[in-house]
């Protein structure tokens, strides 16, 4: 089990491991937190947008074009766009105000439930997210709970690439292929974690691995003279 | 705030230890030591509790016998004397039990939520060892050897806020006693203080028996708990600048309450002649071995006299706005450290009008980013606010000489040269003075009409300080207004201005990257809380040198 205090550490050093500069990365870091305070594994889906930037298949550069009533963010290249990034743009939107019927549309998102984690952490708005044409929707309310539905096939946390939908609108109607669902009381899920901890997956050891590319090699040196006191003290 | 005046700060009545004594007094909080399985040499388990009006709280300690040649004060170290949790509750049998399982590893133990104070302590062992023999012989210890040690037990480290598996801030953050910064680690250390003295009276009693006495109350309450600070804090303070900047505020608030006071009472005027008397001589028995500390605790020595004359004078002038003028005078006249001994004095009689502030040093804002924000204005507010880090030249590789980094070596923080040393591409995001002129060149290159929102998706490096300089821009305080990655930059003046806000005196550098200090001395004991005057503490004077009844009185067994 780890704290959030933990969780926030770590996520942000390895997101800056595997080059994230450290203004995206601990955004991203609160929203592995999001996911242990709904009772989800913060990992696996943290760890596949890490891994894609890590690969050189996402990039972190995108570019917004407007029409009216909605607003598309793309990739500035040929890679899709890490989740990284545009869960960073997606609570920048959300801080504007937005009409029941605008639509944000984000292209080939590397991780979609990452940016339904940076949604449920940034919005104290009713909002809808969809990604996987429509395979998988996620309601929030005001308060933070959530609903997720999906068609029972293609699990949520699945990697992208995706094409992922933000809508103000959170009345539409959940199409019939989307029979299961998790629901979240998110104050109640929020208090768990902090008396027991969250738990993470296998996952979160590669995790830790691109956490530790952020730590300076030990020297002879680093080790006399880099801190303070001495390596023997006594009084 | 500059590094400098930071680098010359002193505890005020607002500072956090001075905050829970406080607090602990007025809500009458008892204490109960419930638990002390420990042997003739003093190693073992105890259990001491504070029981507040809403709940308890309990300090595990575990003693162990340890190695000379392992005893560092370093995050390095892998073994201590003595090693600590903060309990929330009492803990069972089974607690104590994965406790003792993980404690005395520090850092390589795992903790649950129930555990918000992960510590570790080394003895003076001359001091314990000494003060073991007089008792055992039924006598007082020398009080020149107590004075020029000062506590019994020096902590190395105090991790809260989730570290290693124990409970987040969140957890705690809404309770009364523990909104306030820092107040469960101040716990703590002031629970291994009263821990510090039971075990030396043990390990006396045990090697003396019917002979052995205990230690005289007063002696006791000039010990106080050492600490040994070191880089740790720095990163602490760059990071959490809303937080820095309610601490200021809050202190500077009760400054200018005091200093816009026409007419001064009676009793605040004797209050500050009386304190003013006691930190003489407080700071006469400030010795260190750094000769720059020294320099300044003897210009210190001199202010305070001429201090005493403008004091008399102005009083006896009868004078409307006297602190204004004493405020006015000190920052004329003095030294940095002067200036801030003298708001610290002013602020200490005047406990009615600011005690209250310290109830807004605390801070759950999170920055975040304005995303509509034109750049254009953007660039305006940095001309504004950010015109010292735009003044300093980042193509001189002087000032960028340093570097801060974490350690693959259990994660300890260390202070890299960036042209002598690996690791530079690593650093820690510190150089705020550094950001904010790369950003400023970035702005002007692009269309001043932008948003923030799509300047940062196409620059996503300067997303975290744009959100910074946009979070911070009214809060005058939040910002350390130099560059902490130059050739010149002490991290002691980081160091030393956190403490002060902690209540910590007597700073004694041992670097420029390491200080000790000491927590709590003069404090009164637990037991001495319903019965005392919480704020009579400051400024603790030592016991006198002169003769002194030695107490005779056996333990009751």
């Amino acid at each position: 089990m780890l704290s959030q205090n933990e969780v926030i550490f770590y996520c942000t050093r390895a997101a800056v491991g595997v080059g994230a500069p450290y203004g995206l990365a601990e955004e991203f870091a609160h929203w592995a937190v999001w996911f242990g305070c709904s009772d989800l594994d913060p990992a696996p889906v943290c760890l596949a947008a890490l891994k894609s930037l890590d690969e050189g298949r996402s990039d972190l550069h995108g570019k917004i074009t407007r029409k009216p009533k909605e607003w598309r963010l793309s990739s500035n290249s040929r890679k899709v766009l890490s989740a990284i990034q545009t869960g960073c743009f997606v609570t920048d939107w959300l801080s504007d105000q937005h009409d029941d019927d605008e639509e944000l549309v984000m292209e080939e998102i590397d991780s979609p439930f990452l940016v339904a984690a940076a949604v449920g952490t940034a919005t104290s708005k009713a909002c809808s997210i969809s990604w996987n044409n429509d395979s998988c929707r996620m309601n929030f309310e005001p308060n933070q709970n959530w609903e997720l539905f999906w068609d029972g096939e293609n699990p949520p946390e699945i990697p992208g690439p995706s094409t992922v939908i933000l809508s103000m609108n959170p009345e539409l109607s959940i199409p019939a292929q989307l029979y299961s669902n998790k629901t979240c009381n998110f104050e109640k899920t929020r208090q768990h974690s902090l008396n027991q901890g969250i738990s993470t997956g296998k996952e979160w050891n590669s995790i830790m691995t691109y956490f530790k590319r952020c730590l300076v090699p030990s020297t002879t040196k680093s080790r006399e003279v880099g801190a303070g006191a001495g390596l023997v003290d006594t009084d | 705030m500059r590094l400098e005046r930071m680098g010359s700060s002193f505890p005020t009545r607002l500072s956090f230890m001075r905050t829970l004594i406080r607090r602990m007094a007025k809500e009458n909080w008892c204490f109960e030591r419930l638990r002390f399985d420990v042997d003739q040499q003093g190693y073992g388990t105890s259990v001491y509790a504070a029981i507040t009006p809403e709940r308890t709280y309990s300090l595990v300690a575990f003693t162990d016998a340890l190695d000379p040649e392992r005893r560092t004060d370093r995050v390095i170290a892998e073994a201590w004397d003595a090693t600590f949790n903060l309990f929330d509750g009492i803990p069972n049998e089974q607690d104590l039990e994965r406790l003792r399982n993980n404690t005395p590893k520090q850092e390589a133990g795992r903790y649950l939520p129930s555990e918000l104070v992960l510590s570790r302590a080394n003895k003076s062992l001359r001091l314990f060892d000494h003060i073991v023999q007089r008792l055992a012989s039924g006598h007082q210890p020398e009080i020149s050897l107590l004075n020029s040690v000062g506590y019994l037990m020096r902590t190395t480290a105090v991790y809260g806020s989730g570290k290693f598996g124990s409970a987040d801030r969140n957890k705690i953050s809404q309770r009364p006693e523990s909104k306030g910064a820092f107040q469960v680690e101040m716990l703590n250390v002031f629970l291994v203080r009263w821990f510090s003295i039971d075990l030396v009276e043990h390990v006396a009693r045990c090697l003396g028996g019917q002979k052995s006495v205990q230690l005289d109350p007063e002696l006791k309450r000039s010990l106080g708990i050492g600490n040994a600070t070191g880089l740790g804090m720095a990163p602490f303070l760059v990071n959490h600048p809303q937080l820095v900047h309610n601490w200021v505020a809050a202190r500077e608030t009760a400054l200018a309450r005091i200093r816009s006071l026409k007419n001064i009472s009676k009793e605040s005027l004797e209050g500050f002649n009386v304190l003013m008397k006691k930190v003489q001589t407080h700071i006469g028995q400030w010795r260190v071995d750094d000769e720059e500390q020294t320099r300044k605790i003897e210009q210190l020595e001199h202010e305070l006299k001429q201090l005493d004359q403008e004091f008399f004078r102005l009083r006896s002038l009868e004078s409307d706005y006297l602190w204004e003028k004493i405020y006015q005078y000190s920052h004329s006249n003095f030294s940095l450290e002067g200036q801030e001994l003298v708001v610290s004095l002013m602020i200490e009689p005047h406990g009615v009008l600011v005690d209250e502030l310290a109830e807004t040093m605390h801070s759950s804002e999170k920055m975040k980013l304005e995303p509509s924000m034109p750049i254009g204005k953007l660039k305006e507010l940095i001309e504004v606010q950010y015109n010292w880090a735009l003044e300093i030249d980042f193509e001189q590789s002087r000032n960028q000489q340093h570097f801060w980094y974490y350690s693959e070596d259990k994660l300890e923080p260390r202070f890299g040269d960036r042209y002598r040393e690996n690791g530079a591409e690593l650093e820690m995001p510190l150089a705020v003075a550094r950001d904010v002129s790369e950003l400023y060149q970035a702005l002007k290159k692009n269309p001043l009409e932008q948003s923030t929102a799509e300047f940062t998706l196409s620059h996503p490096q300067f997303r975290r300080i744009i959100r910074r300089i946009q979070s911070l821009k009214d809060q005058s305080y939040a910002e350390i207004r130099d560059n902490l990655v130059g050739d010149n930059v002490r991290p002691i003046d980081l160091l030393r201005f956190k403490l002060a806000f902690f209540g910590a005196t007597k700073f004694d550098p041992k670097s420029d990257l390491w200080t000790r200090i000491t927590m709590f001395q003069g404090a009164p004991m637990p037991d001495e809380l319903s019965t005392c005057d919480p704020d009579a503490w400051a400024f603790t004077v030592q016991p006198e040198l002169n003769e002194r009844k030695i107490t005779t009185d056996a333990f009751a067994e």
